[in-house]
């Protein structure tokens, strides 16, 4: 039994199912970022952990203990969970200073006055907020304020962080700051951490477990690099990364005895079992996996894959790297050229297709087709 | 089976979805508030329509066949149809229904005029206009109706004539000095304030780029007005209408006075006089024909406005774009505005204090100068024997009367309030929370003199584990508490929604109890609130009339209560002199109020 365990969790409101029966397990010290678009059930879920929202149906156990159960009827409230929780807003009290904000928790347990100053002290100065003890929150920055709310929630010791959409508040530069402040803190207090947010990025960087959710139901729960490089589904592949994933309908085809991707443009041999043969799919493959062939005669060993001819249509450079739109039998892909390579619009550019980096989805159900290589 | 059990689940959510919701303190708060709300809001507007097929004991009087208690149609009717019906019900009705019609429309073009010149033109002095303009407001309607008596008076209800008869020697007609006219001229001066803020909150929120874009495109000026602006302020100016005709239809002490003389009666005079005749089932089918008048307007106000306001933009910015160039005209629109405010605000003030400086009221000469109303020793012969209000302490005792029930009718709706706020708030979406927003907004669609009626009849008599109440101090303030729940509420619930659940919350998440939270986080941060929603319960019950006039007795009485009786028994210096003092402790609250409002903003947060 993990840390945090969900079993079957059900939570409607009104005819909409927010949280269709999700189980999920968080072993201490895991830091799992739940990833998906809003209303996606998300921020539902780390509510129920907090005892925020109540469940209609399913389990929730937290240390072991029963926190919620709908057969028993049993409920433990959100005052006797024991959890910390960083809000979007931060909901710092406006009427308290800093210091009497991150000492709330102490002073509901009613900690001595010493131990309090002392602890408060300690937590005020791994946050970096030293000398603001009186400050109020309307005279802080949105960095002090996201770093007041964390220092409030270390403060009282608790068992799980929850954190929902944190960072999502700040602006780009501050929104780095504070990511590695996180990463900091998780690293330091090995606290297990729960985090909620719609960005793919700030999920990538930060977890050591991603949870992609959509329409109340998870849809993959995996490791950050799995996630982004083998995809569940078609929407875990178009959600996450920072470059919209390519894609391409076509249909497998046998060739020479194995399954390959066939397009008019372009027939891509594939690692997947032959059996799979005459199926409608979709090729999902990221820019950065797109090689752009400069050089067709003294080009680099590519490999296994297929080469094809794209029109460009935009070109976007951005400094280190350039990103172009070409496209590709209707479809617009965008691709990724290093520094140096130029590009006008109207060019035909040579991409290359490798059979290692393609994915392929059934069409019908979205579903990530497994490699041969894998499943035999 | 698994989707059945789902199900099962789902309908056993849904059956204890509200009491999931809310922890335990906040089921017992909403209990708490829908008894109390049963018991002081929805049984007694029941009690009251079941009464009126009753017999009661009173009506041996009017009817041989009265056998108490047996049910009867009798009171509806005697309302209805027979030969009072047109005495009882259809020229009071009528008169109430012009007189509401006639109001709105003076209402709304003093509002609208004054908004605009205030908003959009380049008309010296506009601030101070714009914060003079809602003065009116603040003083009793009635005082207005008592200076247009000391202006206008002729020799019909006896005593000295006014002062324009002293100044030109002209008797006023009866229709100049009482009844229609003057009713709807002071109700008039009295609401527009209303129409004012209503219209030029409109005026400047309205986004000037819709007008502008219209104008880019070559619209002329007309047509942007007419298409453009006019719908934009439209719903302004229709729910501007609404309310002041709803206030006029409920309200008394203004007909009363100035209505009275010529036998002028609106529906809430007539049920005064009825219920003044020990005619309580008639008068409470009055109550009702008000109060279904009342509704019908509220919900035709919410259906047009609420549909016409949902496709009209309002960013809220406030740009103010090159205000209309009034030329020469502007010194014409200032002395416009300076008449509305001067007539409205000052003129009635100079006029009542002076009337109560006079040895014979309506002789306006410095050898009339006599401060006997004020400070006189008891015993003197020019009072009759009353003493000077200052040492008087029957005056003393309704002034105190009249900031004890205020503040205490205030401090009461507005904890009220925010308890309401705080349940409705929290319980957002369930069945509860729906149920107490909806009924604590009912008295508002009861006119303050039905109101009133209503509390008489029901707590007359002992009720249950209730004892009587009648000529208890605590009626009165249960009554302005209740009457005013409506607007304590709405100042609730926009405060606690301001206070966001996740403050709340977050104190939730490190362990602290609900009594905990609501002292530490909860209360502090909506005392700001409750000072609003308590300034203006305070206000409005410190200068009330219409609601607590069938409900107060020698011991209870208020200062509105005393300047009605002084001005029945023709001791006008008195009236006057205690309707100055009672604007006197108005303005005074509301700065006080200002300054607390402002204070605990500036140390607040």
């Amino acid at each position: 039994m993990g840390l945090v365990d969900l079993r079957c969790v059900v939570k409607t409101f009104g005819q909409v199912v927010a949280v269709d029966r999700v189980s999920l397990s968080i072993e201490a010290g895991e830091f799992v970022v739940l990833l998906g678009p809003s209303g996606c059930g998300k921020t539902t879920t780390l509510r129920m952990i907090a005892g925020l929202e109540v469940p209609d149906d399913g389990e929730i156990y937290l240390a072991g203990q029963r926190v919620f159960s709908a057969q028993e009827r049993a409920l433990v409230p959100p005052q006797k969970r024991n959890v910390g929780m960083v809000f979007q807003s931060y909901a710092l009290w406006p009427h308290m200073t800093v210091f009497e904000n991150v000492a709330f928790g102490l002073r509901v347990q009613r900690k001595p006055r010493s131990l309090i100053r002392s602890e408060v002290g300690t937590a005020l100065t791994y946050m970096q907020l030293e000398g603001l003890e009186r400050r109020y929150p309307h005279e802080l920055s949105g960095g002090q304020q996201q770093r007041v709310a964390l220092a409030r929630m270390i403060v009282a010791r608790p068992r799980v962080f929850l954190m929902d959409e944190p960072l999502s508040n700040l602006d780009a530069k501050l929104r780095t700051e504070m990511r590695a402040e996180i990463k900091r803190l998780h690293r330091d207090l090995s606290a297990t951490t729960v985090y909620v947010t719609h960005d793919q990025l700030e999920a990538l960087t930060l977890a050591s477990r991603i949870v992609v959710m959509k329409d109340g139901t998870i849809q993959q729960d995996d490791a950050p690099a799995t996630v982004y490089e083998r995809p569940a589904n078609l929407f875990v592949a178009e959600f996450v990364g920072s470059y919209p994933i390519n894609l391409l309908e076509g249909q497998l085809i046998i060739e020479d005895g194995r399954a390959c991707f066939n397009h008019p443009k372009v027939v891509v041999p594939t690692k997947v079992l032959p059996s799979a043969a005459g199926e409608e799919v979709v090729l999902a493959i990221r820019p950065e996996d797109v090689i752009l062939v400069q050089d067709r005669a003294s080009g680099p060993v590519l490999g296994e894959g297929a080469g094809l001819v794209a029109t460009v249509k935009a070109v976007f450079p951005a400094g280190r790297e350039s990103t172009a739109h070409v496209d590709v039998g209707g479809r617009t892909w965008t691709i990724i050229c290093a520094k140096g390579v130029v590009l006008e619009v109207g060019d035909q550019v040579d991409l290359f297709l490798s059979s290692l980096q393609i994915l392929l989805y059934r069409r019908h159900t979205g579903e990530l087709i497994p490699k041969g290589s894998l499943s035999t | 089976m698994g989707n059945h059990h789902r199900q099962g689940a789902r309908l056993r959510g849904l059956l204890r979805g509200s009491s999931r919701k809310l922890g335990t303190p906040q089921i017992m708060l909403s209990a708490v508030i829908l008894v109390v709300l049963a018991v002081f809001v929805v049984v007694p507007v029941i009690r009251i329509v079941v009464d009126t097929f009753v017999w009661q004991s009173g009506d041996v009087r009017l009817s041989r066949e009265a056998q108490p208690g047996a049910f009867t149609l009798f009171h509806w009717g005697r309302v209805f149809h027979s030969p009072l019906t047109p005495h009882l019900l259809t020229t009071p009705l009528v008169n109430s229904i012009l007189v509401g019609v006639a109001t709105s429309a003076l209402s709304l073009a003093l509002g609208g005029l004054l908004a605009w010149f205030v908003v959009r033109t380049d008309m010296p002095f506009r601030r101070a206009t714009g914060a003079l303009a809602v003065v009116p407001y603040m003083i009793p309607s009635y005082s207005l109706a008592l200076a247009w008596l000391t202006l206008f008076k002729n020799q019909r209800i006896g005593g000295t004539a006014g002062l324009f008869q002293y100044l030109t020697g002209i008797a006023p007609p009866d229709w100049v000095a009482y009844g229609f006219l003057p009713t709807v001229v002071v109700l008039s001066l009295h609401y527009y304030p209303f129409v004012f803020l209503l219209i030029s909150n409109a005026l400047t929120s309205v986004d000037m780029s819709l007008e502008e874009s219209a104008e880019v495109l070559g619209a002329p000026r007309s047509l942007v007005l007419r298409r453009i602006t006019l719908p934009v302020v439209l719903p302004a100016v229709l729910s501007g209408f609404i309310l002041t005709f709803s206030r006029a239809i409920g309200t008394f002490g203004t007909p009363y006075f100035l209505g009275s003389p010529v036998r002028f009666f609106t529906l809430p005079t007539m049920i005064y006089s009825n219920i003044g005749m020990r005619f309580n089932s008639t008068a409470n089918v009055l109550v009702l024909v008000l109060i279904l008048f009342s509704s019908i307007l509220v919900f035709v106000s919410q259906k047009v406005v609420g549909v016409r306001r949902s496709f009209v933009t309002i960013s809220g910015k406030g740009f103010r774009r090159k205000p209309v160039q009034l030329g020469k005209w502007r010194y014409l629109a200032l002395a416009i505005s300076a008449t509305v405010v001067l007539l409205a605000a000052v003129l009635p003030l100079i006029l009542l204090f002076w009337q109560s400086v006079m040895e014979y009221a309506g002789t306006y000469s410095f050898s009339n100068f006599t401060s006997a109303f004020w400070l006189a020793p008891a015993g003197t012969r020019l009072t009759e024997g009353e003493p000077g209000l200052l040492r008087n302490p029957e005056i003393l005792r309704a002034a105190w009367n009249s900031v004890r029930l205020s503040a205490t009718a205030a401090l009461v709706a507005a904890v009220l309030g925010s308890l309401i706020g705080y349940v409705v708030v929290k319980g957002r979406g369930t069945l509860v929370s729906k149920t107490i927003e909806q009924v604590s907004f009912l008295p508002y669609l009861i006119p303050s003199i039905a109101f009133g009626a209503i509390y008489l009849n029901v707590f007359i008599r002992e009720w249950g584990p209730i004892p009587s109440l009648y000529g208890t101090f605590l009626l009165l303030v249960l009554t302005c508490v209740f009457r005013n729940l409506p607007f304590a509420t709405r100042s609730g619930v926009s405060t606690m929604m301001q206070v966001s659940g996740e403050l709340e919350e977050a104190a939730q998440t490190f362990g602290a109890g609900w009594f905990y939270r609501f002292r530490r986080v909860v209360f502090p941060l909506t005392i700001r609130g409750m000072i609003a929603g308590f300034s203006l319960v305070f206000m409005t019950t410190m200068r009330e009339l219409s609601l607590i006039i069938l409900l107060v007795t020698p011991q209870t009485r208020t200062l509105t209560t005393m300047t009605m009786r002084y001005q029945e028994q023709g001791f006008v210096q008195f009236a006057n002199a205690i309707t100055v003092i009672l604007v006197v402790i108005s303005v005074i609250g509301v700065w006080a109020m200002r300054k607390l409002g402002g204070q605990s903003q500036s140390g607040g947060d």
